[in-house]
């Protein structure tokens, strides 16, 4: 059955229940999926300044040909971090929409 | 330094981008085409043209040089501007494509019950945020021209001709071919910046980065003062004595030359040892992090740096070019992978400048001049000359090519919002709404030429009211202050509306005001304390101390959005569900809706 939705004028039925309950359940189903890669996101973007005010083994001692694991995160291992992480996320997201549609 | 090959390479970029431009001007038929290119872009396509939107003269130039210049805090630049599409992808990027709408002000009008008031705090808003972009592009444009033609014409100085030169070039072309123009110019912009960086990065590969960072030697810098300031303090610890310390005896012989002259107003340039802000305790290294921030501003620029992205007019306004919401998301992941690769580049560059510019650079007279003991005066200068130290003089022309395809490409694409955002938002929706397509797109092309007036004043304007000296990193400071900007007015607006089903209009509105206006007070109490307008230790110098304000400003933004819109009277917009149903059903559904509002719109009440 076709809901009313309160529409600009008052009268215009824009989805349907069933549809509604779609969308509901992908818009459930993406926040999980985008605040689960998000935290993670964020966690380690700020590790890197935390671990830089507070841990002498971060950031003061060679960790590979006589540079940090601070230096070595920041120049490569960070950008590497992100990308993959992007990338599973979008091939989730994608297989998401396709079972939803 | 007049170089031949890289006016010719800069005329050849030029001469392309009229081409195009005046090719693709009979695309621009209605709005649609002329902001949105018909909503038809591909996804490689869009993504290249994001990354020539983004790569700005503060990627180009400014991340190499400052990573040349502090070592691991130099590349916090390269990090936040790197990873700042991971929360676009995660957040933004399918829900705002599947929205559907122009611009970030018509998403908020539509989303909060065609809220007049949301849509015109959101024009303010962008075009604050357009300036901001576009003030260090224009400092860019001035500074290039100084060091590659510098001569002026017209009776102007060389920065002033190359502010002109430039925005009379990007009003032509963007006026003129478009978003679709606008688009296929930042395309081979992109490319032509991207391998002019390839090139520098392979070279320094090839010859080896060096061991500046790894040897922990302290890290000096150079720097021009005089001789009084050069003499102050106690015997053993003035900026004299420590010069003395890491300076070669043939370096230091000019600056006591200086010194014995006895004119205290005399300058020199000299070379110090740096300090380390974040550890005070141990000595400044090229590999350890410190050297410009704090603790507070570590997690506040690369707050402002990783948020500040999502609301960037120019490049959220791309991501409803995108078919289809997958295709946006796609296209992010394209983008993310050029300039993840694109900003390692850059910090590989900066690295092997330590050692390249210090090794060559006295054996070329023109770069001999720029630097003092084997260290750049200024650092933003690191490209052109490692382009010209490793490759010569068509090194210098093919870096320099890029510098400008860096400021085109941006420029175009504030040029495009700024545009969209009064010609669109404003005077189809409030000024005469009932105007042929021809019109509105005379309109729009009309806002490409007064914005880029504007940016033409302001670029001219910054040396006039001193910025550039209080600021010895300007270009990227400035384009943080825009992410700071951008982060605070719409990255909470952005991430409730689309996330949180009971923000409300009102809620959304004072998140805005106080994000985007809590960031400009700081920043512009920031720009009085540097300029010397509050006295040291005076109280406004204390509340300007503050370099990015966003790791206060976004979570109070945050905080009042989600007060004001459970505690206020105003309920949700009336037709929430269909919202909802656009921001997140199928595409098809989406489409579906959005069409179905759209046309509801249009008919009459009642």
């Amino acid at each position: 059955m076709a809901r009313k939705d309160m529409s600009l004028n008052e009268t215009s039925v824009f989805v349907t229940e069933e549809e509604m309950r779609q969308v509901d359940q992908s818009y459930k189903q993406q926040r999980k999926l985008s605040f689960s890669f998000g935290t993670v996101f964020f966690v380690v973007t700020l590790m890197i300044p935390f671990l830089s005010g507070t841990a002498e083994w971060w950031y003061g001692r060679p960790f590979l040909a006589g540079l940090s694991l601070n230096f070595w995160t920041t120049v490569l291992l960070f950008h590497l971090f992100y990308w993959v992480l992007a990338y599973l996320f979008v091939r989730r997201a994608n297989q998401l929409d396709e079972k939803l549609k | 330094m007049l170089n031949t090959y890289a006016i010719m390479m800069v005329l050849t970029l030029i001469i392309i981008t009229i081409v195009i431009s005046l090719v693709t001007r009979k695309f621009n038929s209605s709005t649609a085409n002329f902001y949105l290119a018909g909503r038809k872009v591909g996804m490689l396509t869009n993504s290249t043209a994001i990354c020539g939107d983004y790569f700005s003269a503060a990627s180009f130039l400014g991340v190499a040089a400052a990573v040349y210049a502090s070592g691991v805090d130099g590349m916090w630049y390269a990090i936040g501007f790197g990873a700042a599409f991971v929360p676009v992808v995660l957040f933004l990027a399918s829900p705002l494509r599947k929205f559907g709408e122009y611009t970030i002000p018509d998403f908020l009008f539509a989303r909060f019950g065609r809220s007049h008031v949301a849509r015109i705090i959101g024009v303010v808003m962008v075009q604050l945020i357009c300036i901001f972009y576009l003030a260090p592009q224009m400092v860019g444009a001035g500074n290039t021209w100084n060091v590659l033609v510098g001569v002026g014409f017209l009776g102007m100085s060389p920065y002033q001709t190359g502010v002109v030169a430039v925005v009379i070039i990007m009003m032509f072309y963007v006026a003129v071919g478009g978003m679709k123009g606008t688009t296929l110019n930042q395309m081979i912009q992109f490319w032509v910046l991207f391998t002019a960086m390839f090139i520098v990065f392979a070279l320094i590969l090839i010859n080896g980065v060096g061991s500046y960072a790894s040897e922990r030697v302290p890290l000096v810098n150079p720097s021009t003062m005089t001789v009084a300031k050069l003499m102050e303090g106690e015997e053993g610890s003035r900026p004299y004595d420590q010069a003395r310390e890491v300076m070669s005896p043939e370096a230091f012989a000019v600056v006591e030359a200086a010194v014995q002259k006895g004119d205290p107003g005399a300058t020199v340039n000299v070379v110090l040892p740096q300090t380390n802000k974040l550890h005070p305790e141990r000595t400044m290294i090229f590999q350890e992090p410190g050297h410009r921030y704090d603790w507070l501003n570590q997690f506040s620029m690369v707050l402002a740096l990783v948020l500040g992205t999502m609301g960037l007019p120019h490049i959220m306004n791309r991501y409803y070019t995108n078919p289809s919401g997958k295709s946006a998301r796609l296209t992010t992941l394209w983008v993310l992978g050029f300039i993840g690769f694109f900003y390692i580049m850059s910090s590989v560059a900066g690295m092997g400048g330590r050692k390249y510019v210090s090794e060559l650079a006295g054996s070329d007279p023109s770069i001999t001049g720029l630097t003092v003991d084997g260290l750049l005066l200024k650092s933003d200068q690191i490209m052109p000359v490692l382009g010209k130290l490793l490759f010569g003089e068509f090194g210098l022309g093919y870096v320099a090519a890029g510098a400008f395809a860096a400021m085109f490409s941006t420029v175009g694409g504030l040029l495009i919002a700024s545009a969209a955002s009064w010609g669109h938002d404003i005077y189809e929706n409030y000024v005469n709404p009932n105007a042929p397509e021809w019109k509105k797109v005379l309109v729009g092309k009309i806002a490409v030429v007064v914005m880029g007036l504007f940016s033409l004043f302001v670029g001219i304007g910054i040396p006039a009211i001193g910025l550039d000296k209080a600021y010895p990193s300007l270009i990227a400071m400035m384009v943080t202050w825009a992410f700071a900007i951008s982060g605070g007015a719409f990255v909470p607006m952005l991430l409730c509306s689309i996330w949180w089903k009971k923000t409300t209009r009102n809620g959304a509105i004072a998140g805005m005001l106080v994000g985007g206006g809590g960031s400009i007070l700081f920043i512009g109490l920031n720009i009085l304390k540097e300029t010397g307008v509050f006295p040291a230790g005076s109280f406004g110098a204390v509340l300007g101390s503050l370099a990015f304000p966003s790791i206060f400003i976004i979570p109070l933004s945050f905080a009042v959005i989600v007060m004001v819109s459970l505690f206020g009277r105003q309920g949700q917009p009336a037709y929430v569900n269909s919202i909802w149903a656009r921001i997140h059903g199928t595409d098809a559904l989406s489409e579906r809706v959005r069409l179905a509002m759209q046309e509801a719109d249009k008919r009459p009440a009642g």
